[in-house]
């Protein structure tokens, strides 16, 4: 600590606000490259955990499959149930749940009308969307030719702020009324192919009967053990070209909505980490030109610390203190912008914003190299001044 | 006020020259000077006769092109940066025609920034440097920054940054150039007080003969080389 004490950081501020409006053209540039660099470590940070709990939520082995008509005109083309039933006889695939679905407003207690998905399911359907029950039951295969369902979270909990209760209350569906055998848990993932807090279940025949112009289209499925979802894809491909030659098939699985994932994480990588190299490059010599016209200003302070005693070594540490410090304050500035930046992306693209640590103090470190990188020569031209020189002015 | 003893500081046959090529200027042309601790010496020459210059020299800014420098008995030419920063720190104090204090530091902070130098706690530092500026004269301007000190006082707390480190040379380069002829006396009072009190060798560059009087070694420079003028008492070491 010798020569390092408290008189020299102190007078390194000092010397900073004496260039102070030049100090902050600088600065804006650190603190948008920091901003960036702190969002982007965050942003992969939240993809990651996104990833990993989509995974959690949704498993590994599901695959959402989309049946449509191939050709809008021609119309009639359908998907029988039973075709989509059997789908489960395919080597890849373990179990299936074919579902129809459509939106339809839901009268709750008598007044209030939500727009609710009706989904026309079998008993397995809760099962493989990972769906676990809150109260009561799912539909099965018993309630065939019923008009009961079971609710999404979302509306279940409408459901219990009107009527008290959840499970033995009823719903309207048009001038459908429905009894109610069991609600959801809360799902928080957005991945499914439906939203999982606003579904009405109900089996199939009876939904049919309330959205009846929507025909089945979904299946849902589970892969055998083993199975990678490019085999099961092609397997379940296969099986619709000579049963429903006029369908086109899209078979999702998670581990494609997780590449999906890491390829929009890619993008804001690739894009935080272009504007904030950039940024921090135009704030680094920001930082410079600062230093140096400091250092040129400052030559008879510099000669005069050498006649009372600085090394160059002394002289090269004060201006690096200086220039650090002033990186740190535009690092300190644009980690608190990265937290508003990371939210906005994560609002922006559908994630859960979970502030982490790590990209504010790996931004500020960059603050800090940043300061010392473009310094060094500013502070490298202060130490070998020659003292006379220098005091001449 | 002249101890005799081994010289404090010697330079045997100095040169310094600027430019080069057929544009070199020799400033000084073998410079031969003793100086002993308590002496008081004035240096006088004209515009542009190496006075600074050979100041420079003495004070470590500086190395001579050719000749010896020792001061203390060691040989400065064969120290590097962080020994001769050592020595300017411990033997040697500045004072400039024009004060060259830190505008942002308070009168206490630029008195004590040669102690920063030497590792000194705050505490320390600001309790030695508003000693030094009492016996100035300032005490009660310790917390007042240049800008608001006048040229006198300014010298004064430039000869208290000079003083603070208790060097064994003074180095002054006209310290009263900048000031009126009753301040400079003050500030030359100053002076002798400290080489009377406490045995600081005292080297003063002048313009002024009146100045020059009142010192016991008078040194004249010209055509690059030191002619002392009514040598002292004891017969102290000059070079021709
Ligand atoms: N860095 C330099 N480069 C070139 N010439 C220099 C340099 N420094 C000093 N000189 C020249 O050396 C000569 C002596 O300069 P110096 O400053 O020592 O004079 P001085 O006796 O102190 O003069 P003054 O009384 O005006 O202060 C001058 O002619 C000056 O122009
Ligand atoms: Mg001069």
């Amino acid at each position: 600590m010798r020569r390092f004490g408290r008189t020299s950081l102190l007078e390194a501020c000092g010397g900073l606000l004496a260039t102070r409006q030049r100090a902050v053209l600088a600065l804006i540039g650190i603190v948008v490259g920091v901003a960036s660099v702190s969002s982007m470590i965050s942003v992969g940070k939240i993809v990651k955990d996104e990833a990993a709990r989509q995974f959690q939520e949704l498993g590994t082995d599901v695959l959402a499959i989309a049946v449509r008509a191939r050709d809008k005109r021609r119309g009639r083309a359908r998907l029988e149930l039973s075709v989509a039933e059997r789908i489960d006889s395919l080597p890849g695939l373990a179990a299936a749940a074919p579902f129809t679905r459509g939106a339809a407003h839901v009268t709750i207690g008598g007044a209030s009308r939500e727009l609710a998905e009706i989904v026309g399911a079998t008993g397995e359907f809760a099962v493989l969307n990972r769906l676990p029950l809150a109260e009561g039951r799912f539909i099965s295969r018993l309630d065939r030719g019923q008009y009961f369902c079971t609710l999404g979270a979302g509306i279940a909990e409408k459901l219990r702020k009107a009527a008290g209760a959840v499970v033995g209350e009823s719903l309207r569906i048009g001038d459908t009324a429905c009894t109610v055998v069991g609600a959801l848990a809360p799902a928080t993932t957005q991945q499914r192919a439906f939203d999982a807090n606003r579904i009405v279940a109900m089996p199939i025949g009876t939904a049919a009967l309330v959205i009846p112009n929507k025909t089945l289209r979904d299946i849902v499925a589970r892969m055998s053990p083993g199975t990678g979802y490019r085999e099961a894809t092609k397997q379940i491909e296969d099986y619709f070209r000579f049963r429903a030659p006029d369908m086109r098939v899209r078979v999702r699985s998670p581990e494609q909505l997780i590449e999906q994932l890491h390829r929009q994480m890619r993008l804001y990588t690739l894009l935080l980490g272009t504007v904030g190299a950039i940024s921090l490059l135009v704030g680094g010599i920001g930082v410079m030109n600062v230093m140096l016209v400091a250092v040129a200003e400052r030559k008879g302070e510099i000669g005069l610390r050498r006649a009372v005693g600085a090394r160059r070594a002394d002289i090269q540490a004060q201006f690096l203190v200086e220039s650090t410090i002033l990186s740190l304050a535009g690092g300190a500035i644009g980690a608190g912008l990265s937290f508003a930046a990371t939210w906005g992306i994560c609002r922006f693209a559908g994630w859960a914003f979970a502030v982490s640590a790590e990209g504010a103090v790996l931004g500020t470190a960059v603050a800090a190299g940043a300061g010392v990188f473009f310094g060094f020569y500013p502070a490298w031209q202060a130490a070998r001044l020659n003292p006379v020189a220098a005091l001449r002015g | 006020m002249t101890v005799s003893g081994p010289p404090l500081f010697e330079l045997e046959d100095v040169h310094q020259s600027y430019g080069s090529g057929p544009v070199v200027l020799n400033v000084l042309e073998g410079v031969d000077l003793q100086v002993c601790r308590g002496d008081f010496a004035a240096i006088m020459g004209p515009s542009g006769s190496g006075k600074s210059t050979l100041m420079n020299i003495i004070g470590l800014l500086d190395r001579p092109a050719r000749g010896r420098y020792l001061l203390k008995g060691v040989e400065t030419a064969s120290l590097d940066d962080g020994e001769t920063a050592a020595l300017r720190n411990e033997a040697i104090g500045f004072v400039f025609q024009s004060f060259h204090l830190l505008p942002r530091l308070t009168a206490w902070q630029n008195v004590g920034l040669p102690l920063v130098y030497r590792g000194l706690g705050r505490a320390e530092i600001r309790r030695r440097a508003t000693g030094l500026l009492e016996t100035v004269g300032l005490g009660d301007r310790a917390a007042h920054r240049p800008h608001e000190l006048s040229g006198g006082q300014r010298q004064r707390v430039a000869i208290a940054r000079a003083l603070v480190g208790e060097p064994e040379i003074l180095l002054a380069d006209e310290p009263t150039g900048a000031l009126d002829t009753d301040t400079g006396q003050e500030i030359m009072n100053l002076l002798f007080r400290m080489n009377e009190e406490q045995g600081t060798t005292a080297i003063v560059i002048t313009h002024d003969h009146g100045v020059a009087a009142q010192c016991p070694r008078r040194i004249q420079i010209r055509n690059g080389r030191l002619q002392e003028r009514d040598p002292p008492p004891n017969g102290g070491g000059a070079g021709l």
